[in-house]
């Protein structure tokens, strides 16, 4: 078997179809979605009339399915056309067919029939979203159970860690029901603390803008409000009544304090931590059951 | 005649063989002055090949830092864009090429590249690392255009302007110089040397597949009579570093990081020959040097697929490691694995610093680097013995438990061996992001302390592609990923105990850091061009000039220490009062 090549020799059935490539390619020009998509020939270029695309997928679907797999991403009898070197770098044909006259077992097609592979081929690439993200990735329609922990012992854990602080009779009634069919989001809440369950602070921001802060004066003298900054050499706070006031800093003086309204869960997260993940499982299903 | 070894390609003939006209070429930048301790100039990505980005330079120290200030500030430089690469956008004191400090003529604009420009995006430069200064001018760039500017008032001379095709357009990392050439890659897979005379293109050539989705972002180094390319890519499409002729472009080796055919070392690292072919490793952060070995020593990036299967339980080699690398045949000296079978999306391209001190009681030439999973690393550079592992972070927990005086879950190298439990699952798992990132650190031989940022959060990663086969890139992680942030710091490591000796903390991200003889930390904090003592971590001077965009450099001019910054598309040039 030549794997130097992107298709290789033995017919046989494909391990996985992703049904979503086996639906129509797109008519749009299949631009890129995510991070860093946008602007690569391969997502940017005219696709092939729809009748082209049509025929294409059922030559592609015919020949060559059953070994790349009708998502491209291959089996053990044929590599991943979706990151192929050839595919991507072939504009209408040209290095397609040059692949499939070495191939093994030849593949014989008409050149038409070829550039219509081909053609079929990029619309797919086409879909391929940013950093890499293959067509179909995160399928919707994929059941992935998140809800794997032991709900008792996951009772038992918020009864001795959670319980000073929350009530699932009280803050939490129904917390479940706020998070239907999204699991991934109630676990993401209850760990960070916020509703939305959001990534709060980036992961190089600095900490503490927009909370209440108390600054302490050489004097003495405490002054309370919202922090809008703080930085080696300087501190601004907006006060309760709206006006904006600022201190110069130095040696870290005046002193800085600022409430952090996930302090208490971040400390939770330490304690939460184990190598399994068990405790933070165990917890997401005894939550789950608060509908 | 062509050489394979372990991925090599090997074009043997320009690269052992004298330039036969180096005399064409005299003045600008000597290659000897290339090779020497930063001081008077800057002449490479980290200012030397040492990459412990340490000035000799002691006019600005803990006590006269407070003297610096700004000498002027040019805000008027703009990226092309366009046919001609003149923006349509109101600068602050130019056109498409930026005018001057003072009045005068717009600078000119060489025009190249294989777009039509309408993918190239006007405004405020965006300036990147590797800013170069020799000979009183400098030499700085943003994707797609490369800008000199003299040092005295910031007056831009000229303006080399790229019509890309598009691509991942992220931050450039900078310029090379050798000579009168300056080299620079653009983000469509092109490199191109330039005169630094007047912006004139001396040769382009095309360095990867734009089809393939590689995006050329590094900054050139020019390792003897070598230039060393290295490239990015999230395809999956294979990892490379390339030499090139100074004078011609001509390809003189290229070194793939992970087994390309069989046979080769490494491969039985790989679920098959198709996986090591496409588990990337990407080489899009500069290295560092040692002329004495002519060993590069550089870091690669990460597996792909990243988060999810498809390539075997193998260590994935020779991604996430140290590569030393000698530049005149393209072999490989030695690796070191910074992170095993990577599950996380963390390169290990950040910047080593090459030292040599003393270590368990004798001197080494040592290597040192801080990779994004949170692990420290000493090694002895020759020979690539490990010497010391140490873990930072105030949540790292992917490898060892989360208690920063945990024992550290180490193998027999001193790698850190992975908890798969905290790879991406589908229930979700409560991991640390990185723990730094690209951004250079720095080393002051003074201190013996390695600063590097460091920044704390845990969050929920999800595996949302189950299938065997394996994701691609980037793909397959995701969903609502619980964070909490325990903030963002500089840290100041002992390199011979791995332990932070102090923490500094910072309002927002980082973009690298310098250190001097005169005692002196420098960096960007938040919205503040800052300086620290280097030894106690006191702060000591700032200037309110907004977020920085690349590194902190400092030279010599005209007899005074200069401190140059970058930031919201404008170059500050400080001195001593």
């Amino acid at each position: 078997m030549n794997r130097n090549l992107w298709i290789t020799a033995v017919a046989g059935p494909c391990l996985l179809v992703n049904a979503l490539l086996a639906q129509a390619p797109p008519a749009g020009g299949g631009r890129g979605r995510g991070g860093r998509a946008g602007g690569f020939t391969q997502f940017t270029r005219p696709l092939a009339s729809q009748d082209v695309l049509a025929r294409g997928k059922a030559l592609f679907d015919a020949n060559c399915a059953s070994c790349h797999a009708a998502d491209f991403r291959g089996t053990d009898k044929g590599v991943n056309i979706l990151r192929s070197g050839p595919a991507l770098d072939d504009k209408h044909g040209e290095l397609i067919a040059q692949v499939l006259a070495k191939h093994t077992p030849p593949v014989n097609m008409v050149e038409a029939d070829t550039v219509a592979t081909a053609e079929y081929i990029h619309s797919i690439l086409a879909t391929t979203g940013g950093q890499g993200s293959p067509p179909g990735r995160n399928p919707t329609g994929l059941q992935l159970n998140v809800l794997v922990g032991d709900a008792k012992a996951g009772e038992a854990y918020f009864a001795a860690h959670c319980a000073s602080c929350h009530s699932v009779t009280g803050d939490l009634k129904g917390l479940a029901s706020q998070y239907d069919d999204d699991p991934r989001g109630l676990q993401g809440a209850w760990v960070s603390g916020t509703k939305a369950g959001v990534f709060r602070g980036g992961r190089g921001g600095g900490l503490g803008a927009g909370q209440p802060a108390t600054v302490t004066l050489a004097s003495g003298e405490k002054v309370q409000g919202t922090l809008v900054k703080k930085t080696d050499f300087l501190v601004v706070l907006t006060l309760p009544d709206g006006t904006r006031k600022s201190w110069a800093r130095e040696n870290e003086i005046p002193k800085v304090e600022i409430t952090d309204p996930q302090a208490a869960h971040k400390k939770m997260a330490i304690e939460l931590d184990d190598p399994e993940n068990k405790n933070m499982h165990d917890v997401t299903a005894y939550l789950a059951t608060l509908k | 005649m062509k050489k394979l070894l372990f991925g090599t390609s090997l074009i043997v003939g320009t690269s052992l063989i004298a330039v036969p006209f180096l005399l064409a070429q005299s003045g600008g930048l000597e290659p000897t002055d290339i090779l020497k301790p930063l001081k008077d100039q800057w002449t490479s990505y980290s200012g030397d090949m040492s990459g412990k980005r340490y000035s000799l330079l002691k006019q600005v120290d803990t006590n006269t830092v407070k003297h610096l200030s700004l000498e002027w500030m040019q805000t008027g430089i703009q990226s092309g864009c366009g046919p001609t690469g003149v923006s349509t956008t109101p600068a602050g004191a130019g056109g498409g090429g930026g005018r001057g400090a003072l009045a005068g003529p717009a600078a000119p604009i060489i025009v190249d590249g294989l777009g039509t420009g309408d993918a190239n995006n006007c405004g405020p430069a965006r300036f990147g690392g590797g800013v170069l200064f020799v000979n009183g001018i400098i030499y700085a760039s943003a994707p797609d255009n490369v800008y000199a500017v003299d040092a005295r008032d910031g007056t831009v001379l000229w303006h080399f302007y790229w019509k890309t095709r598009g691509g991942t357009s992220l931050a450039t990392r900078g310029l090379a110089m050798w000579h009168n050439y300056i080299y620079f890659e653009l983000h469509d897979d092109w490199a191109v040397c330039l005169d630094a005379r007047n912006g004139h293109l001396v040769w382009k050539k095309e360095i990867a597949s734009f089809d393939q989705q590689y995006f050329s972002s590094n900054a050139p180094m020019v390792l003897g009579n070598h230039v060393i390319i290295g490239t990015g890519n999230d395809m999956d499409s294979p990892a490379f570093l390339k030499s090139m002729d100074p004078e011609t472009g001509e390809l003189q080796w290229t070194v793939y990081s992970t087994p390309q055919n069989v046979g080769e070392a490494g491969l039985d690292t790989w679920t098959s020959l198709d996986a090591a072919r496409h588990g990337a490793g990407s080489t899009w952060i500069p290295g560092s040097y040692d002329p004495e070995t002519h060993l590069y020593l550089y870091g690669t990036g990460n597996p792909t697929p990243a988060y999810t299967g498809g390539r075997g339980d193998g260590d994935n080699l020779y991604t996430c490691s140290l590569i030393a690398l000698n530049v005149d045949t393209g072999k490989m000296a030695w690796y070191y694995q910074t992170s095993p079978h990577d599950t996380h999306d963390w390169d290990s391209t950040e910047t080593p610093a090459l030292v040599d001190m003393p270590f368990n009681g004798r001197m080494r030439k040592l290597v040192i680097t801080a990779t994004r999973n949170g692990y420290f690393y000493v090694l002895d550079r020759v020979t690539g013995e490990h010497l010391l592992t140490a873990k930072f972070g105030l949540v790292n927990n992917w490898a060892s438990g989360i208690d920063p005086n945990a024992k550290l879950n180490l193998d027999a190298k001193g790698q850190p061996k992975r908890n798969p439990s905290k790879d991406a699952t589908i229930a979700g798992s409560l991991v640390n992001n990185d723990v730094t990132n690209y951004p250079p650190p720095t080393f002051s031989p003074d201190t013996g302390l390695f600063y590097v940022h460091e920044q704390n959060t845990l969050r929920v990663y999800y595996l949302m592609d189950p299938d065997p086969r394996g994701s691609m890139g980037l793909g397959g992680t995701g969903g609502a990923g619980a964070g909490l942030n325990w903030g963002t710091f500089i840290d100041a490591i002992d390199y011979k105990t791995g332990k932070v000796v102090w923490r500094h903390e910072l309002q927002g991200g980082s973009v690298g850091l310098l250190t001097t003889a005169g005692g002196v930390l420098f960096f960007g904090n938040g919205q503040d061009f800052e300086a620290l003592d280097a030894k106690t971590g006191k702060p000591l001077w700032h200037s309110g000039i907004g977020a920085l965009s690349s590194p902190p450099e400092t030279f010599l001019l005209d007899g005074k220490q200069h401190v140059l910054a970058t930031g919201g598309g404008a170059l500050y040039m400080f001195v001593l009062n």
